[in-house]
């Protein structure tokens, strides 16, 4: 069937802003109300376009609505939806008109032709009127029992808006146990969908106060309705097959018996061709077999290849959306995607954050077998253009080598990137080895003598700077020039404008006088001069503390401020396994993306 | 809950809105358009953006179609994932209508839009999403009256894609195998990755309510048969299926039948593990013969047999943004300098296997470089083309059975197409590059290790 032609399209409205032309129209709408020439209806439909036009580029064209009201007695569909949509948007802010409307929309809820009844059922129930609920009840009784699918699809829809606009209403005239029926028993698939929609919103926001729709809402996930929908879900739309499947992946079967009927049954799903099906499938997989340890694992295998194939196919949002999900499955189990680390290799023209969870996915994927490729990928990616993603790439390199215990290879590649004579590289390579030598006190010779070279007039990002500046103090016994580069640091207090990089100077000044103190001396009066001037309090008090510890006993100040140092065996994670868990459950929706929890009292999430 | 949206916008290029169409009266168009359009202006770049972004209590989820943003706001915690297929098939449904989705179609039919908006979502769930099926419901545009008025189809109807009564004179189907492949080489010439994409494609213009049955040479299928499978049969990685195929029949005996919908669609997409061998070859050399002159020489070899031909052949070498005068001399096709894409182009109509050609560029260079260097740019040499009537897979259409109730004869039409994806090289091969290893002797050619890429 061809789409409307382009010919048939009108010319675009020009941008007509006065009044001059909304009374035009009202007059010419008028002349037209009481003809009855033939094609008539055709220079309707034009006048009726230019209304709707006005009305979405924002032009007050409320003037005309009895005049609309007027043209549309007529049995021409067309005519007939564009006056819906028009008083669909005005009536809410006008209640008087919408009064006017409530008859002739309670009219056609009557009418022969069923597009026109559920049109004009749609158009009812979304007028969002307090005061008017009353005239919704009969026509959603009437199309609840309508003989076509279409008028009982949009009135099952209906029944949720009137709940939405007065509850009391919607519960007192008995729609959700009508709804309930329906859903048992309605040929109609797309209308069992819509009752299984509104039923689980009615039911959930009526559960804090009844205990009778907490009663209903647990039945939702009770074997006969589950089954009764399994049984019916190749009938339904593939919208209606993911509502489903989230359902379905709340049901708790009682034995394994039941938990093998229901994959084998939806296991022809994985090779839908529409991704949102494939990803609720996987939810009912995985959520099914938790208990189960060995399945569960045969369950990642299985869906490794469909999960693949949406990552690489499809739009870039759509990547995202995948990927996003791939990120909280390979936390769960790191060694699904071990040997498929290369279908996450960022393309060169891929959006940055398509590229930025795919180097979270190379980074948890990373292991004993894959690090030295990972690895090598990532440094390609350093030199990119795109500098945050030079950035991120780095970052990455990084928490690999923390990740591993063969660090080898990783920590020669981060000393290359220092002397890659690039700021933001060398200022994001200078952190990760200050974080790799509090893991891996033995790297510190090789390190060290690279950190040594580098000027510190080239580093200029705070992080970085402190960076730096820690592992002068902390290393200034191997590094020949460090009381003469914390000297010169020292005689530009002044003109450093980073609080957290004077802190550090202070306490790196300190470690090195202990080591070297007859080369440090000075430097340290000055500093503790410049701190106790500092105008910010914390390197104000530090300063202070410094220099009563040090009046008070040298050797106990440097027990204090210069300790022998255990290594860091793990750093923490920023995220508890308890809300990676829960992140899980809620698995297929927005905390995936976001990495964080719902609150289970209200929706919104904390920020 | 499942969570439902809360409105859907269409934004203009610079995140104005167009159209929207509020589903749940709970979120304000001003409020979104502002976040909009300072989300999209902050970086001046959108492409960098999060396609889902939270603000003030409402998540936005939104992807880009030529210049028209399509967003959905919502207060609760929906399904992203799936919104975002959503979205991207309600482009589909808006390319069925106005043949492309852009700002300019959008305000040429505000009322189809409003109509389609709201058939395929009502309170923010999800409806029909079958242009077929949608063209049942949508009513404006005049002649769409001249049909005879049909009560709209009862979706009791088992087959949900399709409506009765379709006829056609002559009974046709086409079907394109369109297998798209990438491959990822990096500096040292070395494949990093490859992967085959491929769609089988159908046009159909059948009458009535055809069976039809497709038989592939799929290994799984030939062995259950007890063929022979000797160097015909190929293996597929995760097939996908139009949802008028029917699943569980291949599940149980790999038979690929179905009842199509009316015109076109993907029956199948599936995806190939295997290791592919480069199609095509390509070498380059980058002299310098002075300061500021430079020359480079790119060869391209096809590496496929000769009896097929790759066409629409594009070979895109990154370039210095500050090369000038260009001289270009190609032993086949024509090249052009693209300054604004920094790039050089190279076209070659029609490249025949085993065959080798060879691309000689001079360009001249400032002699005097900016004291900051800007960041080095690593752009890849990017190839596109296309192999007709060859597939990277072997796969094959072994038959195509269609069967009505009326016993008319329909012609099947099949076709095979290799397309290239994007492929990606990361290479040094950047005059930026060359220039800054100026320590180097000028007269010395600079080779560079050899790179490839694949149709």
């Amino acid at each position: 069937m061809a789409p409307p032609a382009q010919a048939h399209r009108s010319p675009s409205p020009s941008q007509p802003s006065g009044k001059g032309e909304v009374s035009d129209l009202k007059s010419q709408l008028r002349q037209l109300a009481g003809s009855r020439a033939p094609g008539i209806d055709d220079s309707k439909r034009e006048l009726f376009k230019k209304v709707i036009s006005y009305m979405t580029i924002g032009i007050d064209v409320s003037a005309v609505f009895g005049e609309m009201v007027m043209c549309s007695a007529t049995s021409d569909i067309v005519l007939k939806k564009m006056c819906y949509l028009y008083v669909g948007n005005y009536a809410k802010v006008n209640p008087d008109l919408a009064l006017l409307t409530i008859n002739f929309l309670q009219r056609d809820c009557k009418d022969e032709d069923p597009m026109i009844r559920g049109l004009a059922l749609r158009s009812l129930c979304s007028l969002r009127v307090a005061n008017l609920v009353e005239y919704l009840v009969g026509p959603l009784g009437l199309g609840l029992k309508d003989n076509n699918s279409y008028v009982r699809t949009v009135a099952v829809i209906g029944v949720l808006k009137l709940y939405h606009i007065s509850a009391p209403t919607c519960i007192d005239a008995d729609f959700p146990p009508t709804l309930k029926h329906l859903m048992l028993n309605d040929p109609d698939p797309q209308v069992v969908a819509n009752c299984l929609s509104a039923l689980q919103e009615i039911w959930s926001l009526e559960a804090s106060t009844s205990e009778e729709a907490s009663r209903e809402r647990e039945a939702l996930i009770s074997k006969p309705v589950i089954y009764y929908l399994l049984n019916r879900i190749k009938e339904f739309s593939e919208w209606a097959q993911c509502l489903v499947l989230e359902l379905v992946a709340k049901y708790v079967p009682l034995d394994s018996n039941e938990i093998f009927d229901i994959m084998n049954l939806l296991e022809d799903r994985l090779q839908h061709a529409n991704g949102a099906v494939v990803l609720s499938t996987i939810k009912v997989f995985l959520h099914l077999t938790l208990s189960m340890t060995d399945v569960h694992q045969q369950v990642y295998e299985r869906i490794k290849a469909p999960l693949l194939t949406l990552v690489s196919s499809g739009s870039p949002e759509q990547s995202y959306a995948v990927l996003s999900h791939l990120h909280i499955l390979v936390m769960r189990a790191p060694f699904i995607f071990a040997s498929d680390y290369k279908h996450f290799y960022c393309q060169y023209n891929e959006p940055s954050y398509v590229k930025k969870l795919k180097l979270e996915m190379l980074t948890a994927v990373a292991n004993e077998s894959n690090t030295y490729e990972i690895v090598t990928e990532l440094c390609e990616y350093a030199a990119n253009v795109d500098i945050p993603i030079a950035r991120e790439s780095i970052r990455a390199v990084g928490k690999i080598a923390l990740q591993q215990y063969d660090v080898n290879a990783i920590v020669d590649r981060l000393l290359q990137f220092l002397e890659m004579e690039k700021d933001y590289v060398t200022a994001e390579a200078l952190v990760l080895v200050k974080d790799l030598l509090r893991k891996y006190p033995q790297w510190s010779h090789d390190c060290i003598a690279v950190v040594g070279s580098i000027s510190s007039q080239n580093v200029q990002e705070p992080k970085a700077k402190a960076a730096l500046i820690w592992m002068l103090g902390e290393y200034s016994q191997d590094m020949q020039d460090a009381p003469y580069i914390l000297e010169s640091l020292t005689e530009n207090w002044e003109e450093e404008p980073s609080a957290e990089v004077r802190l550090h100077l202070l306490t790196a000044v300190m470690k090195c006088f202990f080591k070297r103190p007859p080369e440090t001396q000075k430097v340290l009066g000055a500093a503790l001069a410049a701190g106790l001037a500092d105008f910010h309090q914390d390197v104000h008090d530090r300063a202070l503390f410094y220099h009563r510890l040090l009046q008070y006993n040298v050797s106990v100040a440097e027990r204090v401020v210069n300790p022998p140092k255990q290594a860091v065996s793990v750093f923490a994670d920023t995220q508890s396994s308890e809300i990676k868990d829960r992140i899980f459950d809620e698995f297929n929706s927005l905390s995936v993306v976001y990495q964080k929890v719902t609150t289970m009292s209200k929706i919104g999430f904390h920020h | 809950m499942a969570g439902a949206v809360s409105a859907l916008f269409l934004l203009d290029i610079k995140g104005r809105v167009l159209v929207w169409r509020d589903y749940r009266g709970d979120v304000s168009a001003k409020q979104a358009e502002r976040f909009f359009t300072k989300l999209i202006e902050k970086d001046g770049d959108a492409q960098s953006q999060d396609p889902v972004v939270y603000d003030n209590g409402v998540s936005y989820l939104f992807i880009q179609h030529s210049n028209v943003y399509l967003m959905t706001a919502s207060r609760q915690n929906c399904n992203a994932a799936s919104l975002l297929f959503f979205l991207h098939r309600v482009v589909d449904v808006f390319k069925h209508y106005f043949e492309e989705l852009e700002e300019e179609s959008l305000r040429d039919n505000f009322v189809v839009v409003y109509e389609l908006l709201d058939e395929m979502m009502d309170f923010g769930y999800p409806q029909y999403t079958e242009a077929n099926i949608l063209s049942e419901f949508i009513k404006t545009d005049a002649y769409r009256m001249e049909v005879t008025q049909r009560p709209p189809m009862a979706v009791t109807n088992a087959v949900s894609w399709r409506s009765e009564g379709i006829q056609y004179k002559k009974n046709e189907v086409f079907l394109d195998v369109v297998e798209h492949v990438n491959i990822l080489v990096n500096s040292n010439g070395q494949i990093i990755r490859s992967d085959v994409v491929g769609a089988l494609k159908m046009r159909t213009y059948l009458s009535g309510m055809p069976e039809c049955k497709l038989g592939l040479n799929d290994r799984i299928l030939l062995e259950a048969q007890g063929r022979s499978t000797k160097g015909k049969a190929i293996d597929l990685d995760d097939i996908k299926f139009h949802q008028c195929v029917r699943l569980a029949r291949f599940e149980n005996d790999r038979t690929i039948s179905f009842i199509p919908p009316d015109g076109s669609f993907d029956l199948m997409t599936y995806r190939l593990n295997t290791q592919v061998k480069p199609l095509i070859w390509v070498e380059a050399q980058v002299e310098r013969h002075s300061r500021s002159r430079v020359e480079i020489l790119v060869k391209a070899r096809s590496q496929f047999k000769e009896r097929s031909t790759a066409t629409n052949v594009e070979i895109e070498l990154p370039v210095s943004s500050d090369a000038s005068n260009p001289d270009v001399r190609t032993s086949m096709g024509s090249a052009s300098y693209v300054p604004e894409d920094e790039a050089l182009i190279w076209k070659i109509r029609s490249f025949p296997g085993g065959k080798e050609y060879m691309l000689r560029a001079e360009f001249t260079l400032p002699s005097i470089t900016a004291e900051e260097a800007t960041p080095e740019r690593k752009a890849p040499i990017r190839v596109k083309f296309e192999i007709p009537y060859f597939t990277v897979s072997g796969i094959q259409v072994r038959y195509l059975k269609i069967i009505e109730k009326s016993g008319y004869h329909a012609l099947p039409w099949v076709r095979y197409i290799t397309m290239a994806g994007l492929e990606v090289i990361i290479e040094n091969l950047c005059l930026d590059f060359v220039r800054n290893s100026m320590f180097e002797d000028p007269y010395r050619p600079h080779a560079l290790a050899p790179f490839q890429f694949e149709s």
